[in-house]
């Protein structure tokens, strides 16, 4: 196998005693190379602390996060595996904190984002009372055809803004604004569609344009 | 902005039409109260007209629409602008597709407002004409504001 190219500097080799001429950082490692990581098998080993090559701290995350899954999935490819794995070392210990650490980061978020999709659908359930003020002067000044015909562009406005916002999360850009605005767009519909309800305004057909 | 004119007032709010060029002309424009019917009457040119919405975006109008022959690239673009983490006011986004005058003028008045948080400053209701061939479409325009005055 040819030497790693890749400069990662393991921190025991470096923090030797002053009279260890190796860089090994295990007794059975001869270890000239200050360049060479997890015994230069970066595929199978990680090396986070510095220290030494260690499978299980990954194994450990990947179990708490896949509810055990991962060990089962690893035996399938690599039928030893489990006999191999050290669930008692610190290693694992620590892999299954940070695993247990990220599954509650992400139940934090899961969390946010359902009180957010929450409060959403709760202000969507509003109408606003100052548009339905003025669209009581729009009615007596424009006729119920400018009512309608606005009920048609917030809807268009809507289908614009909703068709944008999946292109938009699709290419990883900042969707914020445009959500602000399909939420204020589908409040305007609600304040129109409580309008037209309550003065019970018939539907003129939209002329082509 | 090379033209401008103060055409009464719809529904209490000023309704002022003008005419741009290009975004060095919106330096002395104030649009933070205002809703902005911008009116393409040429094709987008997207080397000028990316700046102009950007320049007008600045200014924080309540609301910004677009409308006319340029207005599906005009609409691509003022989305990609308020599709990057720029702090400010909300500023409402729109597209009237039609080559109209008269009826996305019409539209404007009827159904554009701000987000709720701004609804209270709202004062104006500008519409500007984008482009060359401005004349006979400020008269069109002018028409239909003339008649919705209170």
């Amino acid at each position: 196998m040819s030497e790693d190219p890749k400069l990662f500097v393991r921190r025991a080799a470096v923090a030797k005693a002053a009279d260890d001429w190796s860089f090994a950082a295990l007794a059975d490692e001869a270890e000239f190379n200050l360049f060479r990581y997890c015994g230069n098998d970066p595929i199978d080993f990680t090396d986070p602390m510095g220290l030494f090559p260690e499978r299980d701290f990954i194994t450990g995350v990947s179990d708490v996060v896949t509810f055990g899954h991962a060990e089962k999935i690893a035996d399938f490819f690599y039928p030893n595996y489990s006999a191999s794995l050290d669930k008692s070392s610190t290693a694992y210990k620590l892999g299954s904190t940070g695993g247990i650490a990220a599954a509650m980061l992400n139940g934090e978020a899961e969390a946010a984002l359902a009180t957010k999709l929450l409060s959403n659908a709760g202000k969507r359930l509003t109408f606003n009372p100052t548009i339905y003020a003025q669209l009581e002067e729009q009615l007596a000044r424009d006729g119920a055809q400018s009512i309608t015909r606005a009920l048609k562009t917030a809807e268009q406005t809507l289908a614009e803004h909703k068709d944008k916002l999946v292109k938009i999360r699709a290419e990883g850009g900042y969707t914020s604004k445009v959500e602000t605005t399909i939420k204020h767009v589908e409040t305007q519909i609600e304040t129109l569609n409580k309008f037209i309800s309550d003065k019970t305004i018939d539907y003129p057909p939209i002329q082509p344009k | 902005m090379i033209a401008s004119s103060n055409i009464g007032r719809y529904l209490g709010r000023e309704m002022i039409l003008g005419v741009l060029h290009h975004s060095l002309e919106t330096v002395d424009l104030y649009l933070a109260d205002a809703t902005v019917l911008l009116l393409f009457a040429r094709v987008y040119d997207a080397k000028l007209d990316n700046h102009l919405l950007s320049a007008l975006l600045q200014k924080h109008p309540l609301a910004l629409v677009v409308t006319g022959a340029g207005a599906r690239k005009a609409f691509d673009a003022l989305i990609d602008l308020v599709s990057t983490p720029e702090p400010g006011p909300h500023v409402m986004t729109g597209i009237f597709d039609t080559t109209n005058v008269e009826d996305a003028v019409a539209e404007f008045l009827h159904s554009s407002w701000p987000a709720e948080e701004r609804f209270d400053t709202w004062k104006k209701l500008m519409v500007l004409i984008v482009g060359p061939d401005e004349d006979e479409v400020v008269i069109r325009a002018s028409h239909v504001l003339q008649h919705s005055q209170d």
